[in-house]
């Protein structure tokens, strides 16, 4: 490493090396000079009023203070990165059963019993918000059975006619008596009082359409019964429609309220109580109760501690107890501020808040200037998150406004009142002498460069992606694992909304986009839950209503009942299914299943606004590579799905390419800000490689350390991406002005960063975890790269191109 | 007072002894009885390396005027093949070999004949009662017979009850599966299921032959197999 050092030198006072405007330049700066580069200078003007800069800043953070004094407001926000239109409903609440933690231990039995008793309690008090998750077995089976020769397809009807002559139910009865020969008859699958003629395996994926179980666990169940007591994953649907785990020890209950979360736990807790029974929210908003309390009880914890990590790298190279108190005093207040302007603090801003707490740094201690106001620096940090503005992330649209205005709070706070405190107390730091003579170093950074590059190159292609659809809170994980494992995963269930001016045309045509979104199972779903299948086309009914006709049922099946009688059973037994095909049932019109006993399953789907919508719902296989489903119904229309995990896989189709917009629109709003300040391309040039190194060499390590990549990580990559073009611009700018290099000062502001990314990767937090990690790695390699890769693109673009500005300005600061 | 409330105190606690060891001694004596049953089932089926027995199936259910009576043959051989054949074309083949059950009705045509697969995870009564079937006369020392279930000995009689655990769904379709033994052999002479819905099937097992040449019994595996692949239309 080729440096010397220049003490010797006698800097001027313009020149003076400290790394903040520090009271010592007062003197100085008190004569503007002559080339009117200090015309304004906010740390002059806050040294000549500093009492009174003090006391404006104190009332605002009192005010501030007051503001914040019953604390900030606290979401959970988990789905902040997804757009509007694929949150999960906003109204659904799911409650988990299980036994209360002083339940005497008893037969596994009795509890299944009470948490089947605790849930008919739920049920009946809150009759108007609890809805069954499933259809009810007995109501689902009975209302298949009644209309099953209505809601056939055509192709099954027509197989279920040729197995309806004499000879085939003769035969078909015969095997049925010869089975029953088997002990194992009456344990099979067999239902022979619904189906004598064994029918309904004929129907085989159709008829498993009617099955709640159809799933990826038992895989799609070819053949089997409808209205089955099956659900999804191992559970089982109980008599009220709600899911039992395989093991009968809990009991998985769906509320449709508008009263919130909380409000309806609660009010389960002291239903259940009775009944030895715990209740526990499960799902969605349990996730986003979870990063709640997260955030409530270590946001500002986190906020500290990164202030903390902060306090000691300043304290550690400042060796100054007044400047490192001031320069935290600003940063605290900083952070108050913005949190007393957000909206609400939630984990994502939590994050950018300590980000904010590690890059503000940047304002007091902006040593080396990049330009002589030392203004390019601040704006290359604050225009960081700008590119956001395209993404399809709220919460980071949202941040890509309020950072810059973060961030010019941040500098003013620095630059204003951290001179006047210092012209009150004292106390400032001057660097004289301290720099050091850099040499740039071609070979080596044309070197490195690309070697990163190449390595940024193949990262792309094999990174790991982690969609915004599920935010891991430690604090839950066990129940939401244990929600996935028993019953299924709500965050692989998407919807399809049909809609319709009432209720019956809103389900007719989700009758229409059912059968459509069933067709994607077993190859792209696993499940489809919604009323459509079960309801009968209005157009369809006459066509059917002619074809049983031609049936002749009532011949067939009167034959049926000589043939059950002639081979000894008694045909009576088995009226469910003479009824049933007989089609006594009446139509399985919209009508008919909202009065009937479905009628309570059936408002799980209904919702209204303006038009009545009816939701489908579709459990996506587990492939989280696959696309998106493409489903289109019979007339040719598309069906839309919508939901977190259809957002996650859009955004997985395209987030590679869109992170490098975004991270091309930070390099060249960074590259320019370089520019103008500098007016150099060569040093603007070298910023940006350097700013693109840094990223490439992230997600290199990224890659290689197998962290997945994601929306979240976004913003931390865009950071130490401007991270890099300020200390690229700073280390390309002394060596182009053959100055000292104040290597340190570049390396102080890369520990603050680190601190702060510290923070946040030892929070041990799945959310936070990830960004501290990035912002950990970035900030060495961003200070790595503007030491030893930007100087030696500089010279080699000088060595091309010669020099492309006048030469430096004699008063300009380091 | 006090002497009376030493008095009361004390003869409650000395009752209250009496009680717990009694409890105590009731479930000794169950664990005894079990463990009796189990010698004398084991004395006979753990010589067992296969065996072939006849066997008259009664089934009692609503479905059906009168209870349906069926004889045939049952066959097991070591170690995991249990067949209940029919005799004539009007009865099923039952067969429990490894992880496969079938029903297969004997006059089945192919289609017919893979129509009667069970799938084990599509029904977990079926599977449990097959396995306890094969068990009770495979060889071993019980433990297989009285897995996943729970045991009663009945006081009278040579009998053993298995029933299934409570928390599950297969006691949702099956209340018990009697086994009867030969008492002086401890042959399985009976078996009866009873089904949750109310059918009873019972088993009469007479005619045991154990331990038969390998070439008869390949004979009558063989038409075994060759109901199971059903016959051509």
């Amino acid at each position: 490493m080729a440096h010397r050092r220049a003490r010797g030198q006698p800097p001027t006072n313009a020149a003076r090396p400290c790394w903040y405007a520090c009271a010592a330049d007062v003197a100085a700066d008190a004569t503007p000079p002559t080339d009117g580069s200090y015309a304004i200078s906010l740390s002059r003007w806050a040294r000549q009023r500093p009492r009174r800069v003090l006391a404006v800043w104190l009332v605002l953070a009192i005010a501030a203070l007051v503001w914040l004094r019953a604390g900030p407001r606290v979401e959970g926000a988990t789905e902040a990165l997804l757009p509007l239109e694929h949150r999960a409903p906003d109204d659904e609440v799911l409650l988990l059963l299980g036994p209360a933690v002083d339940r005497a231990a008893g037969e596994p039995g009795d509890l299944t019993d009470a948490l089947v008793a605790a849930a008919g309690t739920i049920a009946e008090r809150m009759a108007d918000e609890r809805v069954p998750l499933a259809p009810p077995v007995g109501e689902a089976a009975g209302w298949f059975d009644a209309h099953a020769m209505w809601l056939i397809g055509d192709d099954a009807l027509a197989t279920i006619a040729a197995r309806m002559s004499d000879a085939s139910m003769s035969d078909a009865i015969g095997e049925l008596k010869a089975r029953m020969s088997s002990p194992l008859f009456g344990v099979a699958t067999d239902e022979p009082r619904r189906d004598p003629l064994r029918l309904y395996g004929l129907l085989g994926a159709e008829g498993s359409r009617y099955a709640a179980g159809n799933d990826a666990v038992g895989g799609p169940r070819q053949g089997a019964m409808p209205g089955g007591d099956r659900g999804p994953g191992r559970s089982r649907v109980t008599a009220a429609g709600d899911l039992l785990a395989a093991d009968g020890s809990a009991l998985l209950l769906l509320v449709r309220s508008r009263r919130g979360p909380q409000v309806v736990l609660e009010q389960a807790q002291r239903l259940v109580a009775e009944h030895g029974v715990a209740v526990e929210l499960v799902g969605g908003p349990r996730t986003e109760q979870a990063a709640a309390t997260l955030v409530h009880e270590r946001g500002l914890q986190l906020i500290a501690l990164a202030l903390a990590g902060v306090t000691a790298v300043l304290a550690g190279v400042l060796r100054r107890v007044r400047a490192t108190l001031a320069i935290v005093g600003g940063l605290a207040t900083v952070a108050l501020a913005t949190v007393a302007m957000l909206p609400a603090l939630d984990p994502w801003s939590v994050a950018i808040i300590v980000f904010l707490l590690g890059f503000s740094c940047e304002g007091a201690l902006h040593l080396q200037r990049i330009s002589a106001r030392g203004w390019p620096a601040a704006a290359v940090l604050a225009t960081a998150l700008l590119p956001l503005l395209l993404s399809p992330y709220p919460a980071w649209q949202a941040w890509a406004w309020r950072w810059p205005l973060a961030v010019a709070a941040g500098m003013i706070v620095l630059r204003v009142v951290l001179p006047a405190i210092h012209a009150v107390v004292g106390g400032a730091v001057s660097w004289e002498g301290r720099g050091f003579a850099w040499r740039a170093m071609p070979g080596l950074a044309l070197f490195a460069g690309l070697v990163v590059l190449a390595a940024g190159a193949w990262s792309v292609s094999s990174l790991r992606y982690r969609g915004a659809d599920r935010v891991h809170v430690a604090a839950v994980a066990a129940t939401q694992q244990r929600l996935i494992d028993e019953f299924y995963d709500p965050a692989a269930l998407v919807r399809a909304q049909s809609r319709g001016p009432d209720a019956a045309a809103a389900l007719d045509r989700a009758a229409v986009e059912g059968r459509a979104l069933a067709s994607l199972v077993p190859g792209e779903a696993v499940r489809v839950d919604g009323p459509g299948p079960w309801i009968a086309r209005r157009e369809d009914l006459e066509r059917r209503r002619a074809a049983l006709a031609e049936l002749k049922l009532p011949a067939r099946l009167e034959s049926l009942r000589a043939i059950l009688e002639a081979r000894g059973f008694r045909s009576d037994a088995f009226g469910e299914f003479l009824r049933g095909a007989a089609g006594d049932g009446g139509l399985p019109t919209a009508d008919a299943m909202l009065q009937g006993p479905l009628g309570g399953w059936l408002r799980r789907y209904l919702t209204k606004d303006g038009d009545v919508q009816v939701r489908t719902f579709v459990q996506l296989g587990p492939d989280v590579e696959a696309g998106v489903p493409r489903v289109r119904a019979p007339d040719g229309s598309g069906v839309t799905l919508v939901g977190p995990a259809v957002a996650a896989r859009i955004d997985r189709q395209r987030f590679a390419d869109w992170l490098g917009i975004w991270a091309l629109c930070q390099l060249w709003l960074g590259a320019f800000v370089v520019w103008l300040g500098t007016r150099s391309l060569g040093v603007a040039i070298a910023s940006a490689f350097a700013t693109l190194v840094t990223q490439c060499a992230v997600l290199a390590l990224l890659t290689m350390l197998r962290v997945p990549v994601g929306p979240s990580m976004v913003p931390a990559l865009l950071l130490v991406g401007a991270s890099a073009t300020v200390s690229a611009g700073r280390a390309c700018r002394a060596i182009d002005l053959q100055r000292p290099l104040f290597a340190t000062g570049i390396v102080v502001t890369s520990l603050c960063q680190l601190a702060a990314g510290a923070a946040l990767a030892a929070s041990g937090e799945p959310v936070w975890r990830p960004l501290g990690l990035v912002v950990v790695v970035g900030a060495v390699i961003a200070s790595g790269t503007g030491l030893f890769v930007a100087p030696g693109v500089c010279a080699m673009l000088r060595r091309a191109f010669g020099r492309d500005h006048a030469a430096p300005p004699s008063q300009e600061a380091p | 007072m006090i002497a009376r409330r030493v008095v009361v105190f004390g003869g409650l606690g000395v009752a209250a002894l009496a009680l717990g060891d009694r409890v105590v001694s009731a479930d000794e004596l169950a664990d005894k009885r079990l463990q009796n049953r189990l010698e004398l089932w084991a004395n006979y089926a753990k010589r067992t390396r296969n065996l072939v027995a006849r066997v008259t199936t009664t089934r009692e259910t609503s479905l059906l005027r009168e209870p349906l009576i069926s004889t045939g043959q049952l066959v097991f051989r070591a170690p995991a093949t249990f067949v209940l054949r029919d005799d004539g074309l009007a009865g099923a083949t039952t067969i429990v070999d490894g992880d496969e059950l079938a029903i297969v009705p004997n006059g089945a045509t192919v289609g017919a004949a893979a129509r009667g697969v069970i799938t084990r995870g599509e029904a977990p009564a079926a599977a449990w009662l097959a396995d306890h079937l094969r068990a009770a006369f495979a060889p071993g020392d019980g433990a297989e017979l009285v897995a996943d279930c729970r045991t009663d000995v009945p006081r009278s009689g040579y009998r053993l009850d298995l029933l299934p655990p409570r928390n599950s769904s297969i006691r949702r379709a099956i209340r018990s599966v009697t086994l009867h033994l030969d008492p002086v052999a401890g042959a399985v002479t009976e078996i009866v299921v009873a089904e949750a819905q109310g059918d009873r099937v019972r088993m009469q097992i007479a005619d045991h032959r154990q331990n038969l040449p390998d070439e008869e019994l390949d004979a009558i595996l063989a038409e075994v197999a060759a109901t199971r692949q059903g016959r051509a239309q």
